[in-house]
């Protein structure tokens, strides 16, 4: 079987300025800041933070993001690369079109329950004409 | 909304946790015996979604470079209207007003400093000369003062010259001094009392002495 994700490699290269998350917080309790940083270690020197990102829901249910859209703009003009999490998030805050990654888990994970659906009603035919024949 | 995006980052911690063990081994240490037969086969790959895949990271990326663009447009254009666009300039005329009112004020003060700074050295100046002027009449005084002390001195000396004995006057004041009736021929006790050489028939006011020689120093009329 052949690699094939280097073919949906990052496509825009040059520049020493990255968008990503770095994390912080507790065990058990992780907790992302949005950072503009340059090639630090994850929590190390940044230029900028651009926002946060709560991955533990809340009591409310909800997922909580900050971004500074203003500052993210200014950067991405000043040539910097964005990781594929923070792709995500903006394609899902609108500020980006949706990334392909998330479409296509969300198809899957549709035609998974589809499946899983076909396959309980299957199940229920067969039970129902084993009965019938009974 | 954020659900999807959740559901993948949260697939990744699942899988994590699922296999406690990941990671444990470093790059370092061999392979286990159960997985020497063993051929890494990736997940295979759906053709018809892959290039439903392709096709739409193409158009994301597409998207996202004319969105890069668009940025950089906006940066360059922010920067040269920081530079050079009609606010900069503004700001830049304002600078130079206030720059040039702030070179005024501070000539002003300079001057009005200079002004001041110019009427304490004169005032200085002629409480100098003043004092320079007092010192001098004093010293003059002074000079002055010693002068005549000096020639109250040569004129004294010049009247006790006249009483000197000279080596014409010798014998003159000899004799005048050896007819004189002073005598000087007398000594002082430590109570101040004169003691005279004792004569044959004492004075008068002398019987009350203890020393029949002895007299006071007024009565011998040199005091």
């Amino acid at each position: 079987m052949v690699q094939l994700t280097t073919v949906l490699c990052k496509a825009y290269h040059g520049g020493h300025l990255t968008i990503c998350l770095a994390l912080s917080g507790c065990t058990n309790r992780p907790f992302y800041h949005i950072m503009a940083a340059h090639k630090c270690p994850r929590d190390g020197r940044f230029v900028e933070q651009l926002g946060s990102y709560d991955p533990m829901p809340n009591s409310h249910g909800e997922k909580l993001v900050a971004l500074n859209l203003d500052r993210i703009q200014h950067w991405i003009g000043c040539g910097a690369h964005i990781t594929k999490p923070v792709e995500e998030l903006l394609g899902l805050s609108g500020f980006f079109p949706l990334h392909p990654i998330v479409i296509t888990n969300a198809e899957r994970l549709r035609w998974k329950q589809a499946q899983e659906v076909l396959l309980a009603a299957q199940k229920t035919d067969t039970e129902a004409t084993e009965t019938k024949e009974n | 909304m954020f659900g999807s995006a959740g559901w993948v980052l949260a697939k990744e911690e699942a899988q994590t946790a699922l296999q406690p063990a990941r990671g444990r081994k470093t790059r370092h240490d061999p392979p286990a015996k159960s997985k020497i037969g063993r051929v890494a086969t990736p997940p295979a790959v759906d053709p018809a979604e892959f290039f439903v895949l392709t096709e739409r990271y193409r158009q994301y990326r597409q998207t996202v470079r004319a969105l890069r663009q668009e940025f950089v447009t906006e940066v360059r254009r922010k920067a040269h209207e920081a530079r050079a666009g009609v606010l900069a300039e503004r700001k830049a005329l304002q600078d130079a007003a206030e720059h040039r009112e702030l070179m005024a004020w501070n000539q002003a003060e300079n001057r009005r400093l200079h002004e001041l700074r110019m009427a304490r050295l004169r005032q200085e100046a002629r409480e100098q000369e003043r004092r320079q002027a007092e010192e001098a009449a004093r010293e003059a005084r002074e000079a002055e003062a010693w002068a005549q002390l000096k020639e109250r001195e040569v004129l004294q000396l010049q009247e006790d010259a006249k009483n000197f004995i000279t080596r014409q006057n010798l014998e003159a004041r000899v004799e005048e001094a050896l007819d004189s009736p002073k005598s000087y021929n007398w000594a002082i006790t430590r109570e101040a009392l004169a003691v005279k050489p004792q004569h044959k028939g004492s004075r008068g006011p002398d019987e009350h002495n203890t020393h029949p020689g002895a007299m006071g120093v007024k009565g011998l009329g040199l005091i």
